[in-house]
């Protein structure tokens, strides 16, 4: 019982990192001023509203427990990086920028999926009889 | 029976004890090394990735003919890379782009080092010689990825360090392989 509560309170602070770094990611919006040194990520408008409200859903999803928060918002933050794929290939950035972008979005998503898919399935596997008469 | 070496008096502890501090410089490493891949795929712009103008990727992997390190690799990258740049072009984007995802949350990373340890190596052989190149930007780039590798740093602070519990005791293959590549 503790370890499955332990290991749900891993999983939130996880998401909640996550989402604050999404949110942190978002202000390289503002990085074409910086010195191309320091321009680690290229993304534009639409990129960096995806990735606050999705650091937003992240966070709160983390915070207050929320598990569905957490798969919308990988959800949405890995669709946006596959399009951005797609985009780079017609030259049309949906997130604008360039592949730094969906490379951001891409493993934030993928992570907070995963954490989703894994501790679900974790969760069942320490409760074979769960559910069972 | 003792498991493990003893400090005796005197002599220097065998390990590092792993800390807080310890952990998070491991995350820094691994993270910094995530944002180098990251702001790096930025530059490989489909389609044609600089054919057109003998820019980016395909000036800079033309380098390897140029200047070359190990004469086979100048020999496939000049019969077989340039003219299909277009094709290996996207190779190294998705490589690349994987290389800055998965380093920068800390999934799979042991796996990803490796990759990241062979992408170094085409790096280097295509540019070590290329002029005002620093030849020891390349060794280090090699050495970071083996100490990502070695600390298995997405434990520390990344998904893997969440998830890997679960995933050793699960009879899944997907699983299984993360747990390997972890």
């Amino acid at each position: 019982m503790s370890t499955a509560s332990d290991s749900m309170t891993a999983v939130d602070r996880a998401t909640t990192t996550l989402g604050a770094a999404s949110i942190a990611f978002a202000c390289f919006v503002f990085a074409a001023s910086l010195p191309s040194e320091f321009e680690f990520v290229e993304v534009g408008p639409v990129g960096a509203v995806a990735l606050v409200v999705c650091g937003m859903l992240a966070t709160l999803s983390g915070l207050t427990r929320r598990p569905p928060l957490r798969t919308v918002a990988g959800a949405v933050l890995t669709a946006g990086a596959l399009a951005q794929l797609v985009g780079l290939a017609v030259s049309v950035q949906p997130l604008g920028g360039d592949a730094s972008a969906m490379s951001v979005t891409g493993g934030l998503g993928l992570a907070l999926l995963t954490l989703t898919t894994s501790s679900a399935a974790s969760l069942h596997q320490k409760h074979p009889m769960k559910g069972r008469p | 029976m003792s498991r493990g070496i003893e400090p005796s008096a005197g002599a220097p502890a065998a390990r590092v004890p792993e800390t807080t501090t310890t952990a998070a410089m491991i995350a820094a490493l691994r993270v910094g090394v995530a944002l180098m891949w990251i702001q790096n795929v930025g530059w490989k712009v489909p389609p044609d990735f600089g054919r057109a103008d003998d820019r980016g990727l395909y000036f800079w992997a033309g380098q390897a003919v140029d200047y070359p390190v190990f004469a086979p690799y100048s020999a496939f990258v000049e019969s077989v890379v340039l003219p299909n740049i277009e094709i290996f072009g996207w190779f190294t984007l998705l490589i690349e782009g994987g290389l800055g995802a998965f380093l920068l949350v800390g999934l799979a990373t042991r796996f990803w080092a490796v990759v990241g340890i062979g992408q170094t190596i085409a790096i280097t052989l295509s540019v070590l010689f290329a002029p005002h190149e620093w030849h020891w930007s390349y060794y280090l780039m090699a050495l970071a990825h083996l100490a990502i590798f070695a600390t298995a740093a997405g434990r520390s602070y990344g998904i893997d360090g969440v998830l890997r519990d679960g995933w050793s005791t699960s009879t899944g293959r997907l699983p299984r392989l993360l747990t390997r590549s972890s």
